[in-house]
């Protein structure tokens, strides 16, 4: 068996680094993307306590999160693809609508 | 005729407000003035006529001796209307007369009708000028006539407003001034009285249990009248301790020393009179001025004996200052109405001087000495009036050898004057006489007896400025520009008649108004010394 | 008792109803309402004339008459009627003398003023106020107290103003009448604390009650004190009234009055009010009873003043030039002798009563005696002039000389008058004033002070005739020194005279009937020393020397003014004269040095009383005034700058936080999602801090 820590550790990397990606990176895509990466972060979290405590609904759950994690994505990308055509960019920085 | 007192206030209230508001022209509001004002005048003239002697008053019913219920004690001649309707509140609304308010009242009244007479010729504004008139004179008689506090007091704040704008409208260059410094002095005078007022009725229970047997507060003068009068003859145990009494009457005091007006509250006279218009003046020195001696002896004296009896000295230190500085300020007069003012001032003084007297003497003569003032000076105003009107000026440099072209004013100001000094013969005298009677047998002098040759040298004083005055005016050879002046106009001549023929017959029948002062004062002073 | 008492009222009234008819219809009247005041006199002579036979024939001639008081209505009442004061007349033998005299003097003068007052105008004024003083004459000589005495001496003190002024466009008449009234008012105010007194220690002003109430006062309630003082207070209103020193002052100008006014008012009536008051005050000088102690200060004092006056005032009449004037002082020299008498005779009365001995009246008498007389030749000598006045208009004298011939009659009469003045015999000044001096010199044998004043009396009778006849030579003989045309007066002026002239022949002879004036006045005994009728041998003596020294005044008078042998100016040649001279026709100064007085002190006084009233009694209501403004203002600009500022500070605040608050809105989705890491971490770290905070704790604890 693969110790708790490990995982809990490579989880917590990927948070970092998905964290990292969408607090400073310009590019909206790239923010998307971090995001998955948080969310994989957190299903890897998932199935990490489910094997260690033999529970099932631990799996579950990251199911559930992999299929939110791609309806997310869709919808992000939609999003940003209108943004794209309405304003001809997807640099975070630009995009200050709902600015005071 | 039994409500003949309520009638008196309302009277000249309901005429106020015909002769203001109807009609257009000057003459009938005139002639509404004048005949209500001499209704009043006859009426006022029946209750001195039941005074004077009970077995005339036939059209309202003799005066009574009313309650309270224990016999014996008070009987002056009193003559009262009580409605009780209000008296959960602590007050009611009493009115009642005797010897000490009758003649005040009917003077009022008398004077009243002798301005509207003096100002017949009043062009400015006439209908609301009468109004005032007689609205003022309500509320004088409302003054004299209250015996319940809180009516006392209403009345003697309304005062204020009528003689307000007088002043204020119809008067002199500098009116604003004088009329502002008379509010605002009364005002505060008034103000500290209604100390008194409230620290009389939150011990008022005591009294009034004891007089009427309802054990509440109240604002009933005849309570504490009552009750002080039993207190001093000795059939009621308690009353108003001392303690509490002279803090009451230090305050009621001070509102009555302004009004009388006294050293060192006067500088509100002599302006207030020089800005005022004659008929003003006349109505201000002949009776408001009373209503400062009036209220010293119906409350300080009736209500409050025993503090009286401890603070007599002050009264008499004021009194005798008031004339002698009064008296010597007159004689640097250049301004004749100022003249006249001042000599007021010292006049009023008689009246503390015979109330700290504390004989039954001195008492009466400073009483009698407030009708025959307001008599006289109602004179001396109208004259001052009459020159102003005659020659343009009341500048004594300015006057000279008046006795040549206007020789019944000089007829009638020589009489006013000598009247004013108290020559003996006309009224003056005898209410100076007998305060000064009074004064010197005050028990409660002993050595400083020789002390009353202070006010002594008021009277040559006052004899000096008023002959000195009357030798500039009067006498020597008259000067080019006052060689046209007219003598008195028909109307004035109406007035000074009336008022002259008063002074000889107070003069030497005096026993006429006595006889009332001195049943009250005998009657409702049991504590007084002397004769 | 007298019969019909009621006519003594009528005695008042006529006058009183004159003055009232006059005043009123003057103007209609003929003459003025000059008939009418005429009438009026007569009819109260007649009937004073009738109480005064009355009284007589009851009194019996050389007896005593009942002093008798009629009451009239209440002035002041009182709750017991004894203390109630009313007014009410008294009849005694003195009253009853006094009103015949006054009326008849009265009577005269209102008759001749008939014509002396024909031209002018103004005669009701004249005639109404002369009629009011007569009413109050009457009044004063009929009061049965003290204070009805004063009411009626203060109603002759108006009318006496009045008069003196009459010719109000002249100046001088008008500051000679303020100067009369406030003069005699200073008197009045001591006469009027006397009655205080009176009524404070007796509950009576009556002279009846008075006298019988004082033995049991004293010494008790009356100290000796007050009975030395009370009669001082009621001689100081008679020093006023009667022109004293030192109220003299005013006399002299009142001549500024017609001269009938100062016959009537100043020589024969109302000045010698003030000597009826002393005598009445006799009630307090000589007691009834020797339990009580006179007050012998009181007396010397009245004395020491009249002896004092009498002196004084003749110096000034030696050297005026005015006739009226010399009158005047005249005047106040004999009234002078007057109060002398009344002072020595009361001191020999007094000392006679401590020491229980009969009283013997003389001086009393004399001194009345004197007063009846004086008021005749007085006023003969001043209606003289007045004759003398009209025809030459002028006073001045150095302007007359020669007149006996065009007017023989007054020059006549005059001097029958001067004769009475000077003190010859037979005429009535001599008995009067001989009288009064051999009383005096008998006081002095008690007290030598009296012997002083004995000379004093005896100089002035000296100087008395030498200004008397100096005034009648300069007027009537030598050479006529004017312009004027004069002429005698008609007879409705010359008979009046002729008859005052008979009087100062026979007004002394007229006590023989009734053993001697004493009889007339009595008080408390009947008889006094009768002149020249069993008079010891020393009085004869005195009587002489009195009239040697007039004798000698008329005859200086006869060499410098008639004869000129010895010219006028060598009494004022030398320096010492000179001064001598400047001083009495300054008159001692005194009246400069009232003026200065009243002009620096009273009106200084009254100056500077009034500049503190007006800034700083005034000043101080000014400046509270001023304050309230102050403070006013000052609430104001609190008001609104400190709390309506936090007011608006408040929402300015509010204002400016939510603008920059506002500015965190920056429409950036990445500082959005920093916030919401950043609020993770610190939930987090709270989270283990506070359990690691309590493990930490918890483990302190064991």
């Amino acid at each position: 068996m693969i110790p708790l820590q490990y995982e809990l550790l490579l989880s917590a990397m990927l948070l970092c680094i998905g964290l990292y990606g969408v607090l400073a990176r310009r590019n909206g895509i790239i923010v998307l993307m971090s995001i998955e990466i948080i969310l994989n972060a957190s299903i890897l979290n998932f199935v990490a306590f489910s094997s260690y405590s033999g529970d099932a609904s631990g799996q579950v759950f990251a199911l559930l999160g992999i299929a939110v994690a791609a309806a997310e994505a869709a919808v992000g990308l939609a999003v940003f693809l209108g943004i794209y055509q309405t304003h001809g960019t997807i640099e975070l920085d630009k995009i200050r609508f709902l600015k005071w | 005729m039994t409500y003949i007192l309520s009638l008196l206030i309302l009277i000249p209230l309901v005429g106020a407000v015909v002769a203001w508001f109807v009609g257009t022209s000057q003459r009938l509001a005139k002639l509404i003035a004048l005949g209500v004002s001499l209704i009043e005048t006859t009426l006022a003239t029946l209750l001195l006529v039941g005074f004077i002697n009970p077995g005339w008053a036939v059209f309202f019913g003799a005066p009574t001796t009313t309650p309270p219920p224990t016999p014996g004690a008070y009987v002056p001649l009193y003559y009262m209307e009580r409605y009780s309707g209000w008296s959960q509140f602590g007050f009611n609304y009493i009115v009642g007369v005797d010897g000490l308010s009758v003649p005040l009242i009917w003077l009022t009244t008398l004077l009243t009708t002798l301005a509207i007479v003096f100002h017949w010729d009043e062009e400015n504004r006439p209908r609301a000028f009468f109004g005032l008139f007689l609205f003022l004179e309500m509320t004088l008689v409302g003054v004299f006539m209250s015996l319940d506090l809180l009516l006392f007091a209403v009345f003697w704040e309304l005062v204020i407003i009528p003689m307000f704008f007088l002043i204020g409208i119809w008067g002199g260059p500098n009116r604003r001034y004088a009329a502002l410094k008379f509010l605002i002095f009364t005002q505060t005078g008034f103000v500290i009285m209604l100390l008194s007022i409230f620290a009389l009725y939150f011990n008022s229970a005591g009294v009034n249990a004891a007089v009427y047997g309802t054990n509440a507060n109240t604002l009933d003068m005849t309570a504490f009248l009552h009750g002080a009068l039993r207190h001093e003859t000795g059939t009621l145990a308690t009353y108003l301790t001392v303690g509490l009494q002279i803090p009451i009457f230090a305050a009621f005091l001070v509102g009555f020393l302004v009004k009388l007006p006294s050293f060192p509250f006067h500088t509100w006279l002599p302006d207030a009179h020089v800005e005022a218009p004659t008929g003003g003046s006349v109505l201000l020195a002949g009776v408001l001025l009373k209503m400062g001696g009036y209220g010293i002896f119906r409350i300080n004296l009736g209500i409050l004996p025993d503090a009286t009896k401890n603070l007599w000295w002050v009264l008499a230190v004021l009194g005798t200052v008031s004339m002698v500085y009064a008296a010597f300020v007159c004689l640097a007069q250049v301004d004749l109405k100022r003249l006249i003012a001042y000599s007021s001032i010292g006049h009023m003084g008689f009246v503390l001087l015979g109330a700290s007297s504390l004989t039954v003497i001195g008492v009466q003569g400073g009483i009698f000495q407030l009708f025959n003032h307001g008599i006289i000076t109602a004179i001396l105003f109208m004259l001052a009036g009459s020159v102003k009107h005659a020659t343009g000026t009341r500048d004594i440099p300015e006057l000279q050898g008046l006795a040549k072209v206007m020789p019944q004013f000089s007829f009638v100001l020589a009489i006013g004057f000598f009247a004013s000094l108290g020559l003996p013969g006309l009224n003056s005298f005898w209410s100076e006489f007998m305060v000064f009677v009074g004064a010197y047998g005050s028990p409660n002098l002993g050595e400083m007896r020789r002390l009353i040759i202070i006010p002594l040298i008021s009277i040559v004083v006052t004899a000096a400025y008023y002959v000195y005055t009357m030798q500039r005016i009067l006498f020597g050879e008259v000067p080019e520009k006052l060689g046209h002046s007219h003598d008195l106009l028909p109307w004035e001549r109406v007035s000074y008649v009336v008022l002259v023929a008063l002074v000889f017959l107070v003069g030497f029948l005096p026993f006429l108004f006595l006889g009332m002062i001195n049943t009250y004062t005998a009657g409702s002073f049991p504590w007084l010394g002397g004769l | 008792m007298i019969a019909y008492e009621w006519v003594v009222w009528l005695i008042l009234l006529f006058p009183l109803a004159a003055f009232v008819l006059i005043g009123v219809l003057g103007r209609y009247l003929p003459e003025g309402g000059g008939h009418v005041a005429v009438g009026a006199m007569a009819g109260s002579f007649v009937l004073s004339l009738y109480v005064f036979i009355q009284v007589l024939q009851q009194g019996g001639l050389g007896g005593a008459f009942t002093p008798q008081t009629i009451e009239g209505f209440v002035w002041i009442p009182s709750l017991l009627p004894e203390n109630s004061i009313k007014i009410s007349l008294l009849i005694d033998n003195l009253s009853a003398l006094m009103l015949v005299l006054v009326s008849f003097l009265c009577l005269l003068i209102f008759i001749y003023s008939l014509g002396y007052m024909h031209e002018e105008e103004g005669k009701p004024r004249y005639y109404a106020e002369v009629s009011l003083f007569a009413t109050g004459m009457l009044g004063t000589v009929s009061a049965d107290n003290f204070l009805q005495l004063l009411i009626f001496w203060e109603i002759m003190g108006l009318c006496s103003y009045l008069l003196i002024g009459f010719w109000y466009r002249k100046p001088e008449a008008a500051a000679a009448a303020k100067k009369a009234f406030l003069v005699t008012r200073i008197g009045d105010v001591l006469f009027l604390v006397g009655v205080l007194v009176i009524w404070n220690v007796f509950a009576t002003l009556s002279f009846g009650e008075i006298q019988r109430k004082m033995a049991s006062l004293y010494p008790g309630t009356l100290t000796p004190q007050l009975l030395t003082l009370i009669p001082l207070l009621l001689f100081g209103g008679a020093v006023g009234k009667s022109a004293q020193f030192p109220l003299h002052a005013w006399l002299p100008d009142a001549m500024e009055g017609p001269t009938t006014v100062s016959a009537l008012i100043h020589a024969a009536t109302m000045v010698k009010a003030g000597v009826y008051l002393t005598a009445r005050a006799f009630i307090f000088l000589v007691p009834l009873s020797s339990a009580v102690e006179p007050p012998f200060t009181a007396i010397l004092v009245i004395a020491a003043i009249g002896g004092f006056t009498t002196l004084f005032a003749a110096t000034m009449a030696v050297v005026n030039f005015d006739i009226k004037r010399v009158l005047a002082f005249s005047t106040i020299s004999q009234l002078a002798y007057m109060f002398l008498g009344l002072g020595a005779g009361a001191y020999i009365m007094a000392t006679d009563v401590s020491r229980g001995e009969a009283v013997d009246s003389a001086g009393y008498s004399a001194a009345l005696y004197h007063l009846f007389n004086h008021a005749f030749f007085k006023a003969l000598l001043f209606l003289g002039a007045g004759s003398v006045i009209h025809a030459v208009n002028t006073n001045d004298m150095r302007e007359m000389g020669g007149l006996s011939k065009p007017l023989p009659v007054t020059s006549k009469v005059m001097l029958f008058g001067a004769l009475a003045l000077a003190g010859i015999v037979p005429f009535s000044g001599f008995f009067s004033k001989g009288e009064i001096l051999s009383v005096t010199f008998d006081a002095g044998s008690l007290n030598s002070g009296f012997y002083l004043l004995w000379a004093l009396g005896v100089g002035t009778a000296f100087l008395t005739a030498f200004y008397t006849f100096r005034l009648w030579f300069m007027t009537f003989r030598g050479e006529y020194r004017g312009h004027q045309h004069p002429h005698e007066s008609p007879p409705v002026m010359t008979v009046p005279l002729m008859i005052l002239a008979g009087f100062t022949l026979v007004s002394g002879l007229l006590a023989y009937p009734m053993q001697g004036f004493g009889n007339l006045v009595f008080f408390q005994r009947p008889e006094a020393a009768f002149p020249l009728l069993g008079v010891p041998f020393q009085h004869l003596l005195l009587e002489g020397v009195s009239m040697g020294v007039a004798v000698l005044g008329l005859a200086l008078a006869w060499a410098v003014y008639a004869t000129k042998r010895v010219p006028a100016e060598r009494f004022t040649a030398s320096r010492g004269g000179a001064f001598i001279h400047r001083m009495l026709t300054k008159r001692y100064w005194i009246d400069d040095a009232y003026d200065a007085f009243g002009r620096t002190v009273v009106y200084g006084t009254a100056r500077a009383l009034d500049w503190f009233d007006r800034r700083v009694i005034d000043g101080i209501v000014n400046g509270v005034g001023r304050a309230g403004v102050v403070v006013a203002t000052g609430t104001d600009r609190f008001d609104r700058q400190v709390i309506d500022g936090a007011v608006n500070a408040i929402s300015l605040e509010t204002v400016r936080t939510s603008l920059r608050l506002r500015q965190r809105q920056t429409g950036q989705v990445q500082s959005y999602a920093w916030v919401v890491v950043l609020g993770i971490v610190v939930v987090i770290a709270l989270m283990f801090g506070l359990s690691f905070l309590q493990r930490w704790w918890s483990g302190l604890g064991r």
